[in-house]
């Protein structure tokens, strides 16, 4: 892996605050790691420690106060907003913890959605069966389960085949069983397509599908740690 | 992977959309098709009328004029007449003169001379010869005397005996005739050569100043030494016509039908073959239910009605040029074969009305004035070089009959126009709330999309399809609705009122362009304007469901109410915006109600008013202020006063035409105050109109002469509804360079009965002045009481849509509130009595609002039609105006408790998922 592929994301000295005077809130106080490409990143810290926020500057729909974030050697704060749109539509994927499908479309047509902006989407009927979801592909969200729905969330983020996949508690509203499903198929996805995957969650138990673990606390990197012996997501325990 | 052939999903959603909330876009889309395609059909239909008009001269060979004569004119004039060129008067009426001179002056001379010679000469000779006579009697008498010594004594007696007897003898009368033969013959041959001579001198010089008299006043009356004269050669065609009674109670006007101009249009069955056949018009016919086949008395002759036709100098049925309304119920219009018209025009009185066409067809309006002053020329100076005289000229542009229908036409296209974009602007509005409710909506989709890469643009774009697509539906729907039936609907309600032929519809890309084009516009550019501001705000805050930009505010705190109260002030509170944009809706209908209730009230206030703020009760405006003997007209009654009158163009949105008055000093019927040069009063209705003030400089022009005045404003004065500028006739002639005794007619309170007719071109009454108030009620009256319950129907949708957008908005905190225990009712109290509240205060600004509004938008929407009205509404109408919306508001509030009622429970808990 050359040194660029090792840096494909680099987070530099990135602070952020919300509020002004006694309001003021530092909510990333300087916050330093790098996340290769192809790499299952996982970023974990309990509420408040900022780690949705630094998901949200890496997705490039908020900005930071200082510092930068680097992807594939481009700066994020030199881009403008109609740069920043183009990155997310051309390199980024989102999953959130809530899906935010459209109710009108079916299935399918909310991972078309997401293949509408790529120039190189994946093929629609395969990724149905890839996500489980090719009986229920003409079905409109409201007749799906909580975990399907997501299912559909996270086909619609890696239908354009996206460079980095960025998820937000994707599981945060799921059960247990779900839960594990929606990991491994995740998990499936990063092994498949090889995109880089940077999850945000609280689940302690989600650091061992991980290649990569940063830990936060208060708007720091508590740790940075590199793992060789993942644990299979349909194995996790929590 | 494959190649990118996806179409943007998010199309689809727009007929889900659409099938999603039908109701909603049914609604709008019904009413966006029946505006526009009621515009549509409007435009459509006027279009093509207008352009049947201009088509007409074509078509129908319209006349470019006609005028009547005393008698049948002879070959030679027409012919004269048709040259389109002067008669040389002078030539004329000097060889005429001097004909009739050489003609009868030897005759009159003698017969004068000889009775002046004979006394003369008579007297003369009598006492020449006797003087003669006496001598010679009186010498051979005294010779025989002296002989006889005789005393002198006797002598002068004998003498004086002698002279006696000689004077009463014989001898002395022969002596007499003889002599007296003698003497005459001589004398009177010498006399009578001088006498003559001198005579005819005299009498020749005499006739010729008459002449340059006669010329003069000719030339000064008819301008006809204007050095912009040019020949106009013309086709005259006969065109004969006489007036009859049509079944005792009516008055027909019967022509013989032509094949070369005034071509009648046939609407059904035929023209007339026979004698005793006669075509009458069409909307005559209609109005007083006669159809083909039925028998009609024309001036005593049964005659059979073959078919039902329009003439083209007849769109209107104008009996006189004069009449302010045509008259299609008791006047109509009829045409016969030759024979036909023979046995009806038999003792009859005969019009013999010529119509002409120019040679060369005029270019435009003011080369038609033009040609049609230069005809005037050439036309008086032709009839005056015969025995004819002129009983009417009458160009088409001034024709009345002619010029009416089109300009009514013209000025309806105008008005419509204003009302869809008042329809569309609402129809706008609506959607532009509705999708600000959806935008709110769907933040968490919008963010989530955002995120993904997809760009505001591609937003808006999707949520500008629906306003677009539901227009652009509508506007074809309507256009096609328009084309096709309701085309025929405007055309009907024109062909209820006017003679018009039957037209073709024509293509009509003004009607596009205004039925499609600009509502497609409008409901973009208030869409894109709404959608853009909504969008502007990052992905993360449609994530965070966090939409207003700024500080996030903290609650107001509320007084110590009840709980229910301070609820509804919260919902008051949190849906300010939307009860803005209700507020902002309410007041648009109220302002259209406004409109719908202002214009009869102010048609009823000016026929109420009209009468105290004339100004003077007859305004009897002559055509000649000379009568055919070149007397000044006048009048005996008491109370008439001349005065002065043209018309000027006032060049603002249209060219508004203006009254001129030149009134007497201590004019009994206006009260002009002292003025300066170049200063005027002017009436309060153009002072309104062109929002003029006192000081203010206007410009007046010559309608077809390239000829401006500017005159300064001295004071307004009322003067019942009339666009009018007033100045004292002095300063009348100075600036329109008249004579000092010009005028151009009489005010008088009372009638002027002893002008002959063919001497007043228009007299204006108080019912002229209601007629254009009557004719305004009767086309609009039932029109606007309609609009108003559409307005009605209007309000009701619009509550409908917009309190639908705030229960939907807030159908997670209904849904939450049942789940805690609300019953239906509590709930409903809490979210539609707060929107009663808004809706009482909304509706009395709206009321009050909407009048001031439409008093400034009256301004704007009389200023581009000709004449003027005072904004006036009744307190009543207002009154009956919100009950009218509060009552459809309570309907809608109904529904809106039924919808609240809807709301489920889970509604609450889904949207947590």
């Amino acid at each position: 892996m050359s040194e660029q592929e090792h840096n494909f994301l680099k987070v530099v000295d990135l602070k952020k605050g919300f509020g002004s005077g006694d309001n003021r809130q530092e909510v990333l106080r300087g916050m330093n790691f790098a996340v290769a490409k192809g790499e299952f990143c996982v970023l974990l810290g309990p509420s408040g420690s900022g780690k949705s926020t630094l998901l949200n500057i890496i997705g490039g729909i908020d900005g930071a106060d200082s510092g930068y974030i680097s992807i594939d050697g481009d700066k994020l704060e030199e881009m403008d907003e109609k740069a920043l749109t183009n990155y997310r539509r051309k390199h980024l994927g989102y999953v959130f913890q809530l899906y935010n499908l459209i109710p009108n479309l079916t299935v399918k047509e909310n991972i078309e959605v997401g293949a509408y902006l790529s120039d190189k989407p994946l093929e629609i009927d395969e990724l149905l069966e890839t996500l489980g979801l090719w009986d229920h592909r003409n079905k409109l969200p409201n007749q799906l389960s909580g975990g399907q729905q997501q299912r559909v969330s996270i086909g619609r983020a890696i239908v354009k085949n996206p460079d980095i996949l960025l998820c937000d508690e994707p599981t945060g509203a799921l059960d247990y069983n779900t839960s594990k499903e929606i990991l491994k198929l995740i998990e499936d996805v990063n092994r498949k397509y090889g995109n880089t995957i940077i999850m945000v969650t609280h689940n302690e138990a989600i650091k061992y599908m991980a290649d990569h673990v940063v830990k936060l606390r208060d708007g720091v990197v508590r740790s940075s740690e590199h793992k060789d012996n993942k644990i299979p997501a349909m194995e996790l325990e929590w | 992977m494959s190649a990118k052939t996806i179409k943007n999903p998010l199309l689809k959603r727009v007929p889900r959309e659409f099938i999603g909330d039908w109701k909603k876009y049914i609604i709008v889309m019904l009413f966006l098709i029946v505006m526009i395609g009621a515009t549509a059909g409007v435009y459509v239909a006027n279009n093509s009328m207008m352009e049947a008009f201009d088509k007409l001269e074509e078509k129908y060979i319209l006349e470019d004029g006609h005028f009547e004569l005393n008698s049948e004119a002879d070959e030679e004039m027409l012919a004269a007449i048709a040259k389109g060129e002067m008669a040389d008067l002078r030539a004329y009426y000097t060889d005429k003169a001097h004909n009739e001179l050489e003609e009868r002056f030897e005759e009159e001379f003698t017969r004068e001379f000889d009775e002046a010679f004979a006394e003369e000469f008579d007297g003369q000779f009598e006492e020449e010869f006797n003087a003669a006579y006496e001598e010679q009697v009186e010498l051979m008498v005294r010779d025989q005397l002296q002989g006889n010594n005789i005393p002198e004594e006797q002598t002068e007696a004998m003498v004086e005996s002698a002279l006696e007897d000689a004077f009463a003898s014989e001898e002395y009368d022969a002596a007499y005739s003889e002599a007296y033969e003698e003497a005459y013959t001589e004398a009177y041959e010498e006399a009578y050569a001088e006498a003559y001579d001198e005579a005819y001198i005299e009498a020749l010089a005499e006739i010729d100043e008459e002449i340059e008299e006669e010329i003069a006043k000719a030339e000064e009356r008819y301008e006809l030494n204007s050095p912009d004269f040019e020949t106009v050669p013309v086709t005259i065609y006969e065109n004969f016509y006489v007036n009859l009674n049509e079944n005792d109670e009516n008055r027909i006007r019967v022509f013989t039908y032509q094949t070369n101009i005034n071509l009648p249009c046939i609407h059904e069955g035929r023209l007339p073959a026979a004698a005793g056949e006669i075509a009458i018009d069409r909307m005559h016919a209609v109005n007083c239910g006669i159809g083909v086949g039925d028998s009609v008395n024309i001036g005593g002759t049964e005659m059979e009605v073959v078919g039902l036709i329009s003439i083209p100098n007849y769109t209107t049925l104008h009996e006189n040029n004069t009449d302010t309304m045509f008259n299609a119920l008791t006047f109509d219009v009829g045409l016969v074969t030759d024979e036909g018209f023979e046995e009806l025009s038999l003792n009859r009185n005969v019009h013999y009305m010529y119509s002409w066409i120019y040679n060369t067809d005029p270019a435009d309006k003011v080369a038609e004035k033009k040609a049609g002053d230069n005809f005037l020329k050439v036309f008086v100076t032709q009839v005056a070089t015969t025995d004819n005289s002129v009983e009417d000229f009458l160009p088409a542009y001034a024709n009345q009959a002619i010029v009416f229908a089109p300009d009514d036409v013209g000025g309806d296209m105008a008005m419509v126009g204003v009302l869809l974009y008042i329809f569309i602007g609402i129809i706008a509005f609506i959607f532009a709330v509705t999708i600000s409710s959806t935008i709110s909506k769907e933040a968490s989709v919008i963010g989530t999309l955002r995120a993904s890469g997809y760009t505001k643009g591609e937003l808006i774009s999707h949520y500008m399809a629906m306003p677009i697509v539901v227009t652009l539906t509508a506007a074809v729907i309507g256009n096609v609705l328009g084309y096709t039936k309701l085309k025929d609907a405007v055309k009907g309600l024109y062909y209820n009122s006017y003679s018009l032929p039957v037209f073709k519809t024509l293509w009509s890309s003004e009607a596009f362009v205004k039925t499609t084009v600009i509502p497609l516009v409008l409901v973009l550019l208030v869409n894109l304007a709404v959608i853009t501001y909504k969008l502007r705000l990052s992905p993360l805050k449609f994530l965070r469901h966090d939409l207003k930009n700024g500080k996030k505010r903290n609650a107001v705190k509320l007084p110590n109410w009840k709980f229910f109260t301070r609820f509804r002030s919260r919902i008051l509170s949190q849906n300010r915006a939307n009860y803005c944009v209700l507020a902002f809706g309410v007041i648009f209908v109220m302002f259209l109600m406004t409109f719908a209730s202002a214009m009869p009230d102010t048609v009823e206030h000016v026929k109420n008013t009209v009468g105290d703020t004339l100004i003077a009760d007859y305004q009897v405006i002559l055509k000649s202020t000379e009568d055919d003997d070149g007397n000044v007209i006048a009048t005996s009654n008491s109370d008439a006063e001349k005065f002065s009158v043209t018309g000027l163009l006032y060049k603002a949105t249209i060219d508004e035409e203006i009254s001129v008055y030149g009134f007497v000093d201590d004019s009994a019927y206006f009260d002009l105050p002292q003025l300066a040069e170049n200063e005027v009063v002017i009436s309060e209705s153009f002072a309104e109109k062109y929002t003029i003030a006192v000081g203010d400089v206007i410009t007046l022009d010559e309608e077809y002469e390239n000829a401006s005045y500017e005159f300064r404003v001295a004071s307004v004065a009322d003067t019942g509804g009339v666009l009018a500028v007033f100045v004292d006739v002095d300063s009348y002639n100075r600036i329109f360079d008249l004579d000092e005794d010009s005028f151009s007619g009489f005010l008088s309170s009372s009638p002027i009965e002893d002008i002959p007719e063919k001497y007043i071109a228009k007299t204006i009454t108080i019912d002229d002045m209601l007629m254009q108030a009557n004719q305004l009620d009767h086309s609009m009256g039932a029109m606007l009481d309609y609009f108003g319950y559409v307005c009605v129907v209007m309000a009701a949708v619009l509550i409908y849509l917009l309190t639908k957008t705030i229960i939907e908005k807030n159908e997670n905190a209904i849904s939450m509130t049942k789940i805690l225990g609300y019953r239906p009712g509590e709930i409903a109290s809490l979210y539609l009595v707060s929107t009663t509240w808004v809706m009482l205060v909304v509706e009395l600004i709206a009321v009050f609002a909407g009048r001031g509004i439409m008093a400034a938008v009256w301004i704007i929407f009389l200023k581009s039609m000709p004449g003027w009205y005072s904004f006036y509404m009744k307190n009543s109408s207002s009154v009956k105006n919100f009950i009218l919306v509060f009552a459809a508001f309570l309907i809608i509030m109904f529904f809106d408790y039924l919808r609240i009622r809807r709301i489920p429970m889970d509604e609450a808990l889904k949207n947590v998922e």
